[in-house]
């Protein structure tokens, strides 16, 4: 596992199904979540399904 | 680092929310990340009239005196006692943690939960401490700690826990109904463990908006813009601002490991009081690795906070900003701490010694 340019031993137990490559949330050497990469896209469409006339 | 993207995303929701934001509004950051992160990026004065408020949400700054005193104890006995860094400057009526790594007493610093029960494997004929200060986010590294220290039959393996929850004490303080609040900013890291759907009752029972947020600067204005809509449109809501790393359920294998090796008790929180059901006990399977059970630790002192000139416990409430402590920046500073706030690095003083003290924002 890769941090900052730093290998360090992750501890996968709560997240099973991370696979190579992925990158986890990761707090005191412990993975407790996968990450996925929202878009800028999908992040402002949440907006525009609160609000109609953003942008 | 920021991408350009990510600027021009920061720049749209800081447009859209200065655009909607004509009278004072106030907002409660839960988190001390959040709460660090805004000081970081500057954005109070950007935001006004808007008003941002920090809340309890720093594991270091919530643990009482009483708590933190039994620490000292625990470091005073014949045990090695092993702990995250934050913990070791914060200053109790008896001293810190550091004085008393200072007088002789056996204190490590730890990256991970795990490296305290090799620490006990390796010093078989010594009794190794970990003390646990966290939310959702920290106790399942314990829970795996302590499980592991079972199954390697490391009896001289023992957690203090202060570990604390935070739906109670979001209820608690939404009940107290004090400050009055317009909207919150839900905790990133905590969600990722508990999921959104266990904080809808901020919307639904209290009527108060929310968001996940993450943390960094479009992450926690698009936050802020979500509670800001909702409050415009007056239809309470928790809303997902932070969908990369919090699902609906949260971590559903995380959840069943803390219920596994985790029973609730109430806690007493600084600032907020006893809590009911808001910490977290070690259950009788694993009794023989509860610090509490083990050790002759001094009784809880009550109505020990009263008398501080600290005003932390406010901050933590949200009734006061840190610059309103009269302590603030003269007699309290990161080198010469008052109380936990400013000596976490997620307290709330330590934030706005940092970031905010020469903007002219603030009186120093
Ligand atoms: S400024 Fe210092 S004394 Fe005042 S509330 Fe913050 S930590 Fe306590």
């Amino acid at each position: 596992m890769e941090y900052s340019g730093n290998s360090r031993e992750i501890n996968l137990t709560l997240v099973p199904q991370a696979g190579a490559g992925d990158w986890v949330l990761v707090h005191a050497g412990l993975a407790l979540q996968i990450i996925e990469e929202a878009t800028a896209l999908e992040t402002l469409a949440l907006l525009e399904e609160l609000d109609a006339d953003i942008g | 680092m920021q991408t350009s993207a990510e600027l021009l995303q920061a720049q749209r929701l800081l447009e859209l929310i200065r655009k909607r934001v004509s009278g004072p509004l106030v907002i409660m950051e839960v988190c001390g990340t959040h709460t660090t992160a805004v000081s970081r990026y500057g954005l109070r004065p950007l935001l006004e009239p808007l008003r941002l408020l920090s809340g309890p949400g720093c594991p270091v700054c919530v643990t009482s005196p009483g708590d933190l005193e039994r620490m000292i104890a625990l470091a005073g006995s014949d045990a090695v006692v092993a702990t995250f860094g934050d913990l070791l400057r914060l200053p109790g009526s008896g001293g810190s943690l550091e004085q008393a790594q200072a007088d002789g007493a056996e204190v490590r610093v730890v990256y991970s939960p795990l490296d305290a029960v090799r620490l006990a494997a390796d010093k078989r004929d010594r009794p190794v401490v970990f003390l646990g200060v966290g939310f959702e986010t920290t106790a399942p590294g314990l829970a795996l700690a302590v499980k592991q220290a079972a199954k390697e039959g490391l009896d001289n393996f023992y957690l203090y826990s202060c570990l604390k929850t935070i739906v109670p004490a979001l209820n608690a303080l939404l009940a107290g109904n004090s400050p009055e609040l317009d909207g919150m900013l839900l905790p990133g890291h905590v969600s990722c463990v508990i999921g959104r759907q266990a904080q809808d009752f901020v919307a639904s029972v209290h009527g108060v908006p929310a968001a996940v947020a993450g943390f960094t600067e479009s992450d926690i204005l698009l936050g802020l813009a979500a509670v800001i809509l909702m409050i415009e449109k007056e239809e309470p809501g928790v809303v997902n601002a932070y969908p990369r790393v919090v699902r609906e359920e949260g971590n559903v294998l995380a959840q069943s490991l803390l219920s596994e090796v985790f029973g609730t008790a109430d806690a007493e929180w600084r600032g907020l009081g006893s809590i009911p059901g808001s910490g977290l006990t070690l259950r009788p399977e694993f009794a023989r690795h509860d610090a509490a059970l083990h050790f002759n630790l001094p009784e809880p002192q009550t109505a020990q906070e009263a008398t501080e000139p600290c005003r932390c416990g406010d901050v933590l409430r949200g009734a006061i900003l840190p610059p309103e402590c009269a302590l603030f920046a003269g007699r309290c500073t990161p080198l010469s701490p008052f109380g936990p706030c400013m000596v976490s690095s997620e307290g709330a003083c330590a934030a706005y010694y940092r970031y905010e003290r020469k903007k002219g924002a603030i009186p120093a």
